[in-house]
């Protein structure tokens, strides 16, 4: 095939990301009716928000909020080591059947990103912010079993002692039956 | 005074936001347990997602999905292109605010912009994040949304306002302060 004769430029055909890795784009999500406040100490508070449930699973947004009218931190602030660092930050969904499932990377499938992991899998896609706030998504690969589900975040560094809330896991099932399709098929 | 008298040199604290252009971040919001599809044709849908009320107002997200199959379009788009997705939020006695920059306040000094005032602090192709300044009286609240560029004709949906005034009553402060604890 001469160059002349090369096939047309076509735009790429759009990779998927596994559907493990994110919620569905085609759904109008259920809303669960919670706000959590996870931790709070004097200078920051930790909230799980827009808790989203669909057929697979559970998308919310961590949320690391500083305390208003404080003095602004620095990058490296050797001042203050107690202040919290946003990305030190764990959390882990404890199931009532005993599963649990961290965003602590080292405890994700190694193969998790090319092959379809035993659910539950807790990752998180897209982090960030400044100085007034930080958020990171977070995708909850599997549904909760009826019962407590517990959210539970410590920073690794210490500076915030394991700390968390429990659910009524029904909500979160009641909210993933009322997720419905944007394009409904036939 | 002179220089030994100067007060001591204290940190910089966080720029302040006017209070009009974002919810109180010292708050927990209350969430109002609705997502709403306000337009949907045959590539495009546009969601109001992430409700969530405060004494002041609410924010929510304003999210475009594209049907899964469908390519995208690949266009030499403008920066903030996705402003040409127009947001109308209308209350029951008739006052709206809107994404439009003719619904922009200019604002002088310190003086607050009368409510609703809608503000858009994100934009792009996958939608923006919007706080709505005022809350809504009781009755019918109307999401009215358009975008030209992607053939969504004029498409709305319909909330009870209640649950948006519900849900801010339900908003909790984070840090008391003495007075108020």
């Amino acid at each position: 095939m001469s160059f002349f004769e090369l096939p047309t430029w076509q735009p790429p055909s759009g990779y998927r990301i596994p559907p493990w890795l994110r919620p569905p784009e085609h759904m109008v999500p259920g809303v669960v009716p919670v706000e959590l406040l996870l931790a709070r100490n004097d200078t920051h508070a930790v909230l799980v928000t827009h808790v989203h449930a669909f057929p697979t699973g559970v998308d919310f947004i961590l949320t690391v909020r500083p305390r208003p009218g404080q003095p602004r931190q620095r990058r490296h602030d050797l001042d203050r080591p107690h202040r919290l660092a946003y990305h030190d930050l764990g959390l882990e969904l404890r199931f009532a059947d005993g599963r649990i499932a961290s965003n602590d990377p080292r405890r994700w499938p190694r193969s998790f990103e090319d092959e379809q992991p035993d659910p539950p899998l807790l990752y998180y896609h897209g982090r960030g912010g400044c100085e007034g706030g930080w958020r990171s998504h977070h995708w909850l690969w599997g549904l909760p079993p009826p019962g407590p589900l517990a959210f539970v975040c410590g920073s690794s560094a210490g500076q915030l002692p394991p700390s968390g809330v429990q659910i009524d896991a029904g909500l979160v099932l009641e909210a993933a039956a009322r997720a419905a399709a944007v394009w409904p098929t036939g | 005074m002179s220089f030994f008298e100067l007060p001591g040199l204290r940190p910089p604290i966080e720029p302040r936001m006017p209070v009009w252009s974002r919810g109180p971040a010292g708050m927990v919001p209350g969430v109002v347990p609705v997502a709403l599809l306000v337009a949907r044709t045959d590539t495009h849908a546009v969601l109001v997602d992430g409700l969530l009320a405060y004494p002041t107002g609410f924010d929510f997200d304003l999210a475009v999905r594209r049907r899964p199959g469908r390519p995208r379009q690949h266009r030499h788009r403008e920066p903030f292109r996705g402003v040409d997705l127009h947001l109308e939020v209308g209350f029951a006695d008739g006052r709206t605010a809107g994404n439009h920059p003719r619904h922009w306040p200019r604002p002088s000094g310190n003086q607050l912009p009368d409510p609703p005032l809608l503000y858009q602090s994100t934009s792009g192709p996958d939608g923006g994040h919007v706080w709505l300044w005022g809350l809504p009286p009781p009755g019918p609240l109307t999401f009215s949304c358009e975008w030209p560029a992607e053939q969504v004709p004029p498409s709305q949906a319909v909330l009870d306002a209640g649950l948006v005034l519900a849900a801010a009553a339900r908003a909790q402060t984070l840090w008391p302060t003495k007075a108020s604890a």
